[in-house]
């Protein structure tokens, strides 16, 4: 189900203002509006397992020191800031690896010739405006799919940065990796999403 | 010169406009040339577009109305603790 944005809430202030408070509405909008958005994070960095503690443990060290929150930066980059910390000091002992995958393509190698020019013939997709694939349900729940289907760190890297806005040095910071894995991981994940895309346009 | 197989793992940074000046300017030449990456840039744009409009997320089984009443119940006590 998508998210539509509540103008209510639009005043970050005011919204902090009604939890300091206690107002029921106020957590539910949170929860809801950056709930799924730390459970990326965190799985990017902890991994599935213990993603759902490292998270809920966030929320619970935001909302008890909301009322030091002192506005510097937005609502959201603050609690991705705690809920990376955490996960970050759940793995500091451990040497984690980054896998990028060897040998992954973007495009498969037959498809250029021994110069590295291209031998099929690439055409342009019907002239739909995003507007328009996101009316073709069929589409959506292809992109979705190969959304899910995207290793953890590729799924927070393409959220952090296509959905939410982050740019790389900050996303190499929220996910502990380097920038260069960053591009590496972002243009996979968006090239995996244009081959569903292509799959389905091409039958 | 810059080939189709060059400026197929660019495509992101170009996109981002994350490139040094010579790479872009190399791959905006390629790309004035070759019409199949031409089509293949505008592909991909338009998947990254995409993307953030239709913002698929985490699959998660989490209870956010039980958690909203958690963390309110924890604002409640931290607020009762001051």
């Amino acid at each position: 189900m998508k998210k539509f944005f509540d103008s209510k809430w639009a005043d970050q202030k005011v919204l902090i203002g009604e939890l300091i408070k206690g107002d029921p509405e106020a957590f539910k909008h949170v929860v809801e509006e950056y709930h799924n958005l730390m459970l990326s994070v965190a799985r990017a960095i902890v991994g599935q397992s213990i993603a759902d503690e490292v998270v809920q443990d966030a929320w619970i060290s935001a909302i008890k020191a909301l009322p030091q929150f002192e506005g510097r930066s937005s609502l959201k980059t603050w609690l991705i800031r705690i809920v990376s910390n955490g996960a970050k000091s759940r793995v500091r002992r451990e040497n984690r690896y980054v896998s990028l995958d060897d040998g992954w393509e973007a495009v498969s190698a037959d498809h250029f010739d021994h110069k590295g020019h291209r031998i099929d013939n690439i055409e342009a997709w019907d002239d739909n405006t995003p507007e328009a694939i996101l009316a073709n349900s069929q589409l959506q729940n292809i992109i979705e799919q190969a959304f899910q289907n995207l290793p953890a760190m590729q799924r927070a890297t393409l959220t952090l940065s296509d959905m939410e806005g982050f740019k790389i040095d900050e996303i190499c910071n929220i996910l502990d990796i380097s920038s260069s894995n960053a591009r590496v991981l972002l243009h996979r994940a968006r090239a995996a999403i244009h081959h569903s895309i292509e799959q389905y346009q091409d039958k | 010169m810059l080939n189709c197989k060059d400026t197929v793992t660019e495509t992101s940074n170009y996109i981002n406009k994350d490139l040094p000046i010579s790479k872009r300017i190399g791959l905006f030449l390629h790309f004035m040339i070759c019409r199949c990456c031409r089509n293949y840039l505008r592909q991909f744009e338009k998947t990254v577009e995409t993307v953030s409009l239709v913002k698929p997320s985490e699959l998660d089984k989490t209870n956010k109305l039980d958690l909203a009443r958690l963390l309110q119940q924890v604002n409640k006590e931290t607020g009762s603790n001051h």
